[in-house]
């Protein structure tokens, strides 16, 4: 099957087709959730190499789990968050705070003029410092909110609390975000903004 | 903190996220391929592994787990016989079953199910 006919194909249905041996879907599925995964656990543990192993590890889970997979009882990238979110926790309890901040790549965006591109760099850099030093559930429902673009009762879902408990997280998160930030304002551009 | 200030503050935070949005951490390609592998290798693994037998039913596994058909057939012979003694207990039986219960055993629980029995056996005697 080629692998531009499975656009239009649920996550859940590609699973089914991976269990079932189809090669496509194996294909498919990298293409569409390595990069969640990866994302996910760059922004949860603010370190590239250690963000591969995690989303190679949740992946290598739910290419195990996927004969047993039920339909219609929970999305497949719900699944994966919270698999990330459990990993990532588990390497901070392990080797502790202090994560250093890798170089995160950006993409090319010849739209932007350099110096822009400079400061919104600089930006996404002080905000994962920021996040970084969030508690650790703090940090993820922020992320899952703010940078993944989620909706809180899928959140709660993944994070396995209520809505009230994702909202209040998300403002005691974003309280102490700009809090880090305040001190930082000249230096990445916000006093130009107005 | 007025409130200009948080309006202020706020936007900063959300030109924070909005970089963040835009600067998405890619995978390399390096990342893309052994997570590929992996799944290629779990699905050969699957071709390879035999395919496992088919879910046996519930009353098939009774029947395993009671010993058979040979012990079916001894436990149909003793439900027979239960209700057999059930429907006409031997006086014996009544008692016994009544003194260990403490109490007295209804009639309705005799059945005599030969009730001509003995009057034959009367006349016999009678006609001896």
């Amino acid at each position: 099957m080629p692998l531009d006919a499975m656009q239009d194909v649920s996550d859940e249905a590609l699973l089914v087709l991976f269990a079932n041996g189809e090669p496509a879907a194996a294909r498919a599925l990298t293409l569409r959730l390595t990069p969640k995964a990866f994302g996910h656990a760059v922004r949860l543990l603010g370190n590239r190499a250690e963000a591969e192993d995690v989303a190679q590890e949740a992946l290598l889970r739910l290419w195990r789990v996927a004969p047993e997979w039920r339909q219609g009882e929970a999305k497949v990238t719900t699944w994966l968050y919270r698999v990330v979110a459990n990993l990532c926790t588990d390497r901070l309890r392990r080797s502790g705070r202090g994560l250093a901040l890798d170089a995160i790549p950006e993409p090319e965006d010849e739209a932007r003029g350099p110096l822009d591109k400079m400061q919104a760099e600089a930006r996404a850099d002080a905000l994962q410092v920021a996040l970084d030093g969030l508690p650790d559930r703090q940090r993820q429902a922020v992320v899952l909110r703010h940078i993944e673009g989620m909706a809180n009762p899928e959140i709660a879902e993944i994070m396995e609390i209520s809505v009230d408990a994702v909202e209040s997280l998300t403002a005691r998160g974003k309280r102490a975000l700009s809090a880090a930030l305040e001190g930082r304002r000249e230096e990445l551009g916000y006093a130009d903004d107005g | 903190m007025q409130m200009t200030d948080k309006h202020k503050h706020g936007g900063e935070l959300e030109a924070a996220f909005d970089a963040a949005r835009s600067s998405r951490p890619e995978p390399s390609s390096d990342l893309m391929a052994r997570v590929l592998a992996d799944a290629q290798s779990v699905q050969a693994q699957k071709r390879a592994a035999p395919a496992a037998p088919a879910p046996r039913g519930y009353l098939r596994q009774l029947l395993e787990a009671l010993g058979g058909w040979p012990a079916v057939a001894g436990l149909s012979a003793a439900g027979v016989a239960g209700v057999w003694l059930g429907l006409g207990p031997m006086a014996g039986v009544s008692d016994t079953v009544a003194n260990y219960l403490g109490v007295s055993v209804p009639p309705v629980y005799s059945v005599d199910v030969m009730p001509g029995a003995e009057l034959g056996l009367a006349w016999e005697e009678g006609a001896l």
